[in-house]
């Protein structure tokens, strides 16, 4: 008799959706409805993680990219929220959608927003506090947990809130390189687009960093006043917090 | 302030928890006994879904409803998983904890369903390590919920034999989905009588009522445990023959497609109550955590 690991096995090889291939269980009366199951339930998550990208690509498209994304890639874990982690790189690498790039930003920025969502609480550093601190740039900081920057292609900020208030168009703004910024404020994910320098330091407070090192990294690619923009506008957003320990 | 772990009214009924209907439960409490989450969706660090449930867990006694740990995996345990999980009762300190008898997990990749396992006596090593392991993590009871089926499986022991060895050689308790029940006894073509008569009724710790859908393009036709309509006819009056038998536990009306309002979900589960009234005069339902 074949051993659970096997059986298991011969049951995931006939789950792949529509190719039954040689297992005798894939063949049986009944199978199908987990098929369908696991199936269904994956695109639907998909679906419920990217209400955006699911309007503007439309009921069909979504469902048959969606379909196809499932067939190739299955969660890792339970917590569904984090599948479609790799949704907008299967989206961007269909060549039917190089004319619309602006739609896989879209979907980069809903990953990121759930992300956002569900991410840990913490005290944000506030220019205020650095300020009591005895040496501000000995202080070790990095990034909030609850936000993330998002590299777009397209000007999609007016899109989106076309889309956050249930319309299903809106003018695309121009191509180039886009960063925002998610941060979450009370109850809301909040989009910022930024700068480059604040994009640098945002990215170098990525690991717990002193202060004055991650200034000092981000000066060598900008003259110090953009550089003190670039602490203005993170403090200010609310999008670092102080880390426990100085890394060794 | 939390509710008390382990005590509910007689018979208590309860409903899902779902998102939609939080900021109602939260600004007026529901004439509802307990209200019961599955643990995956509310496995956050942080955000205002969390602080949601913490406003919810100071009103309603509440249960933890797993999907995905996967009791059925011949391969061990997922760590982290198990790791949450612990996390989330901790801190919830629910009325009860349950899982499924069902796989989901193999080499890296979570299949979003509850697949059947055949049961034998080596899934029952296997199931039972894990249950073991589960309520050692947890330092409590679990209850392991009876699966509904859609195809026959080469067992070796029968599903009341299974789970009365389980409920044996690890002390969990059974969560009686009755829908779950009817559903595979219509759908395999077993006797639903023989089936509930030979499980171990004392080791029930919490029925789950919910409806179903009938997929008639399916040849045969099958029963879809869909969870998407109200409660049949056929599940209740079986319920209503179990209640006889078992008049304390409580009961938990289940609703995940086409969810309805809050009130009518309410209605549901007033209904239960009603099917339930024989639990009048009986003591308290009350289940101890494993030792």
């Amino acid at each position: 008799m074949t051993s659970l690991a096997e059986w298991q096995r011969d049951f995931a090889r006939a789950l792949q959706f529509g190719e039954a291939g040689d297992s005798r269980l894939g063949h049986q009366p009944g199978f199908d409805v987990y098929r369908n199951n696991v199936r269904h339930s994956l695109i639907e998550a998909l679906a419920q993680t990217f209400p955006h990208t699911h309007t503007l690509l439309g009921e069909r498209f979504f469902r048959s990219v969606a379909s196809d994304h499932v067939r190739q890639r299955l969660p890792e874990e339970p917590r569904l929220r984090y599948y479609g982690q790799a949704f907008a790189e299967a989206l961007e690498r269909l060549s039917v959608m190089q004319d619309y790039r602006y739609v896989v930003d879209i979907c980069r920025l809903e990953h990121a927003r759930l992300s956002v969502s569900h991410a840990a609480d913490a005290a944000p550093l506030s220019a205020e506090l650095l300020g009591q601190a005895e040496d501000p740039q000995a202080v070790c900081c990095m990034t909030h947990p609850a936000s993330r920057l998002v590299e777009g292609h397209h000007d999609v900020l007016g899109l989106w809130h076309a889309l956050e208030r249930g319309e299903d168009h809106a003018p695309v703004g121009a191509a180039g390189d886009w960063p925002w910024l998610l941060i979450r404020q009370g109850r809301r994910v909040e989009i910022h687009p930024v700068n480059p320098g604040t994009r640098r330091l945002y990215q170098t407070l990525a690991t717990p960093t002193p202060l004055g090192e991650a200034l000092a990294t981000s000066a060598r690619q900008a003259d110090q006043a953009q550089v003190s923009e670039a602490l203005g506008t993170l403090l200010a957003l609310g999008s670092l917090t102080q880390a426990q320990e100085t890394p060794a | 302030m939390l509710m008390d772990a382990h005590r509910l009214p007689r018979a208590a009924q309860g409903i899902g928890l779902k998102p939609r209907h939080m900021a109602e439960l939260i600004a007026e409490r529901a004439d509802i006994d307990f209200l019961e989450l599955h643990a995956e969706n509310h496995m956050s660090a942080g955000g205002p879904m969390r602080d949601d449930l913490a406003a919810i867990a100071a009103r309603y006694p509440l249960s933890v409803h797993g999907v995905g740990l996967s009791l059925g995996s011949a391969e061990p345990l997922d760590d982290q998983h198990l790791a949450r999980l612990v996390h989330l009762v901790d801190e919830l300190n629910p009325v009860r904890v349950s899982e499924h008898l069902a796989w989901s997990r193999l080499e890296g990749d979570f299949y979003n369903d509850l697949l059947p396992l055949p049961l034998s006596e080596e899934s029952l090593e296997v199931v039972a390590r894990h249950v073991d392991t589960t309520q050692q993590a947890l330092g409590r009871q679990l209850l392991v919920e009876n699966p509904s089926l859609y195809m026959a499986l080469d067992n070796t022991l029968s599903e009341a034999d299974f789970l009365t060895e389980l409920v044996r050689r690890t002390g969990c308790g059974l969560l009686l989905d009755i829908n779950n029940a009817y559903i595979s006894a219509e759908n395999l073509g077993r006797d639903l009588s023989d089936y509930l008569s030979a499980l171990p009724l004392s080791a029930v710790g919490e029925f789950h009522l919910a409806g179903h859908s009938l997929d008639t393009e399916a040849t045969p036709p099958l029963r879809i445990d869909d969870h998407g309509s109200p409660v049949c006819e056929a599940v209740w009056q079986r319920y209503a023959q179990l209640t006889d038998a078992l008049p304390t536990v409580p009961t938990l009306i289940e609703w995940d497609t086409h969810i309805p309002s809050l009130p009518r979900w309410l209605e549901e589960a007033a209904l239960a109550r009603r099917y339930h009234a024989s639990a009048a005069t009986a003591p308290l339902a009350c289940l101890e955590p494993a030792s």
